[in-house]
């Protein structure tokens, strides 16, 4: 029995042994894999440790100007799209007063291409820092429901607002869903997600040690990192003064340079993101930060002649939002601000002389707003 | 959804992931079918009954031709599905292209014909499993190997998708030995897989897409350009064409075995050949070996005179520059290739033997000037089928062989252009000199995965940021 149990041990060990010479064996066979994945492992972290510097040489609107937004106390923030970004002039509107509060600290948080969808979860994300006030800029573009942007699927939500997006307008999901699978798993592989800012990195330090060979790429490098310093800043980037003539749409228009051509009112419909603005408009009730929606003006030839219907449809919505009382509007001519053509630089978005007549108006609208209250 | 891309690489992960959880081999091989199919559909989903037609006819036909005793029925059943195959080739390739030339002949002899256009769309990887179900029905009918059995391992050989798009041509004498035992990937063909993995996606994505850049521009409009922007233009286009097509095909290798299965190697240092014979021993290796044995010795090969030897290269060469593409570039570059091998054909039978000759074309210096040579004449060829018209072809394979006059355009190279030159030359001469595979899987593990890094780091960072669709999906 001794000699069995002797035997069944010895036996038992060297299964053992043998296991331990297989697996050896297999990793030593691997090793290339090991090293290849340790390599990696070590670039991965090198990479995360430097994130800053990629980015300051590609910058990226929606997570630049959300960043720098959160990064800085607020007192009134201006959300929207493309025509918020170029028509709102911080310095300007910096100093009105709202609801007893003197709103010294502005920010435009104006996104290129942005969607109410979009507008929703900067909102999200601002009603965090306790504003003062946010103005929403508001035009039909935004809430044509045809329209559908990726970044604000990759840069601004995360996982738990995925089923609320889902249930808000379900006919976007399977979109919506395979975009921010795709922006997760960019996020997860940081040589991936900052390869770009890599890249111009490697141009600029390259045109450096070799002057010249990759000059075009270095400069794109430089330009890089000059529009991200102007994305850190309240008003972000600088408006061209004075303006040169190609842009005025009133030159263009007169020079037969001007085009029709706005795709952003192409298959209006209306309904898909109407539950997302109701949530701007209850978020920002239920965090007791009052909302401003200002109907954003467009040129006279894009409201009454080009996309004229997708106007009046976007006016009756207003005119509905106004009826209920669950949101201040304000709906200003271009009389009223004194815009012509020429302070347009295309059929939607302001030049530098539009946006400081709309930024002295809208100052002086929300200062009344504020008397009228009190 | 293309190889170079995200979507493919998380389509891969699961596909492995599920595969080798499996531990019946029929489980596995079932759901590498439907994964398969799924990767295909994901192309066109309707074209996938066309392939699921191709297998079950070709299957159905195998079994038949094992089955029948008499030597005219299996005939019959062969005939019935290589006609049947090349129909539906012939139909969805070169139908417009058929019916757009006899209307230019019926015009042309004064006929009064109403134009019309017969626009069909080319299903992916048509010309490559067509091959392959033929291979398949010939190589049952010579007995060479048995009828399979089982549907689902025919339809697993036809429709494998690292290879169903654009290759390599795999012969069921080389696959389908493999289904009948448990896949078994071991270390070994990790690292393997890695490295042909890794390595065709360099070559793709890093190397032949940044070209294409360059070559794009060019070819769009040559006249723009001086002479030796269009030859470094020839130069670079060959570089991404054998970087695109064998990095598809690497990809293809590694994935296979990381499934547990050898694919050919369809590329061997093509651009080391010192005759075009040689070339097409190293280019589309799988291409030229199933147009010997299914086309080329069938005709007769060489042993029915001189005369007949040149007619079948010739005819052989003329159907593979059709295959390439239904148009008459396509064949008049087939048609070329063909010429090239009857002249150096007719060279060699013409000086081997004679000893001072013999000695002097295995000397270095020898081979070196026939590297030179075949690349240049092969470089006309590439000029015909990537020229965008007849004048720009005209004016580029001038350039390319030397008469340039007349050229007045700017000189145009980015300085990458060059370098990633200098990369695919670094690749055939550090491998190819030897004769042998990749030497890079020789190396101490230490150095592959140093390489490897670096590959990942490059096409990563260097990737261009449109997908470029690899050129033989249009085959």
């Amino acid at each position: 029995m001794t000699t069995d149990c002797t035997q069944g041990i010895s036996s038992h060990r060297m299964d053992g042994q043998k296991q331990t010479i297989w697996w050896r064996l297999r990793l030593t066979k691997l090793r290339v894999v090991i090293y290849l994945f340790l390599a990696l492992l070590v670039l991965e972290v090198a990479i995360r440790a430097q994130r800053d510097v990629w980015r300051s040489y590609e910058p990226i609107y929606y997570r630049d100007r959300l960043e720098a937004a959160c990064r800085q106390p607020l007192d009134a923030v201006f959300v929207g799209a493309s025509p918020v970004m170029s028509g709102i002039e911080t310095d300007i509107l910096s100093g009105f007063h709202y609801q007893g509060k003197t709103c010294s600290r502005v920010f435009n948080l104006g996104l290129p291409l942005a969607t109410t969808p979009d507008v929703f979860h900067v909102v999200e994300h601002v009603l965090a820092k306790k504003p003062a006030l946010i103005v929403y800029g508001i035009t039909p573009a935004d809430v044509n429901s045809s329209r559908r942007v990726p970044e604000g699927v990759h840069y601004l939500i995360d996982t738990s607002d995925v089923p609320r997006a889902v249930c808000y307008f379900p006919r976007r999901a399977p979109w919506l869903l395979g975009r921010f699978a795709g922006g997760a798993v960019r996020t997860w592989w940081a040589l991936y997600d900052n390869r770009e800012g890599i890249r111009r990195w490697l141009a600029e330090c390259f045109d450096g040690v070799c002057p010249g060979v990759c000059s075009d790429a270095a400069q794109e490098a430089r330009n890089g990192q000059a529009t991200y310093l102007c994305l850190q800043r309240p008003r972000g980037l600088e408006p061209t003064y004075p303006v040169p003539p190609r842009l005025r749409y009133s030159h263009l228009k007169a020079t037969g340079q001007a085009t029709d051509y706005f795709p952003f009112l192409d298959n209006f419909e209306i309904t898909g993101y109407l539950p997302y603005l109701d949530g701007i408009i209850d978020q920002c009730a239920e965090a007791g930060v009052p909302l401003v929606l200002v109907r954003f003006p467009g040129t006279e030839d894009l409201e009454n002649r080009v996309h004229r219907s997708e106007f009046a449809q976007f006016d009756l919505l207003l005119d509905k939002l106004e009826a209920e009382g669950r949101v201040r509007i304000l709906t200003p001519t271009r009389e009223e601000i004194g815009l012509t053509d020429a302070d347009f630089t295309d059929l939607i978005h302001l030049n530098a002389d539009g946006s400081r007549k709309f930024s002295i108006w809208l100052h002086d609208a929300l200062n009344e707003d504020d008397a009228v209250a009190r | 959804m293309s190889f170079a891309s995200l979507t493919f690489i998380g389509f891969l992960a699961v596909v492995l992931l599920i595969y080798h959880l499996l531990r019946r081999r029929e489980h596995k091989y079932t759901f590498l079918l439907l994964a398969s199919w799924f990767f295909y559909a994901s192309w066109s989903p309707p074209l996938l009954a066309l392939l699921l037609f191709i297998t079950g006819l070709n299957f159905y036909a195998g079994a038949r031709i094992e089955q029948s005793t008499s030597p005219r029925a299996r005939k019959a059943w062969l005939w019935t599905a290589i006609v049947i195959d090349l129909c539906l080739l012939s139909f969805f390739k070169y139908a417009g292209f058929l019916v757009q030339n006899s209307l230019s002949v019926a015009h042309w002899l004064g006929w009064s014909m109403s134009d019309f256009t017969v626009s069909i769309v080319l299903p992916l990887g048509i010309s490559f499993y067509t091959f392959q179900a033929i291979s398949y029905t010939v190589d049952v009918y010579r007995g060479d190997i048995k009828a399979v059995g089982s549907f689902r391992d025919f339809a697993l050989f036809l429709s494998f998708f690292p290879q169903l798009i654009a290759g390599p041509i795999v012969r069921a004498s080389e696959f389908l030995p493999q289904l009948e035992t448990p896949p078994r990937v071991t270390a070994q063909h990790v690292v393997d897989g890695l490295h042909w993995i890794v390595l065709g996606f360099f070559k793709k994505v890093f190397l032949a897409d940044q070209l294409a850049i360059f070559v794009d521009m060019v070819f769009a409009d040559p006249g723009s350009f001086d002479a030796a922007t269009l030859r470094w233009a020839i130069v670079a286009y060959a570089a991404q064409i054998y970087c695109d097509f064998s990095g598809y095909s690497d990809i293809a290798i590694g994935c296979g075995k990381w499934l547990g299965f050898e694919l050919p190697i369809n590329f061997r240092f093509p651009y080391l050949s010192a005759s075009i014979t040689e070339f097409w021993q190293r280019w589309h290796i799988t291409l030229g070996s199933w147009l010997r044995d299914y086309l080329y010795i069938p005709l007769g090969g060489s042993r029915r005179g001189q005369f007949r030897t040149y007619f079948n290269l010739m005819l052989t060469f003329l159907l593979c520059g059709f295959w390439h593409g239904a148009s008459w570039t396509y064949a008049i570059w087939g048609a070329y290739n063909g010429l090239m091998l009857c002249v150096h054909r007719v060279f060699r039978l013409s000086v081997d033997g004679i000893g001072w000759l013999d000695r002097v074309r295995a000397s270095f210096a020898y081979r070196l000037g026939a590297i030179f040579v075949t690349f240049l004449f092969y470089g006309v060829g590439l000029v015909c089928v990537r020229s965008m018209s007849w004048p720009d072809a005209w004016l580029v394979g001038r350039t390319w062989l030397g008469f340039e006059a007349g050229l007045t355009g700017r000189f145009f190279l980015p300085y990458w252009v060059p370098m990633l030159l200098l990369l695919v030359l670094a690749g055939h001469l550090f491998s190819g000199l030897r004769a042998e595979g990749c030497r890079l899987l020789g190396m101490p593990p230490l150095v592959r995965a140093a390489c490897y890094t670096v590959a990942i780091v490059l096409l990563v960072v260097f990737a261009p940021t449109k997908n470029v669709p690899f050129i033989y999906f249009q085959f």
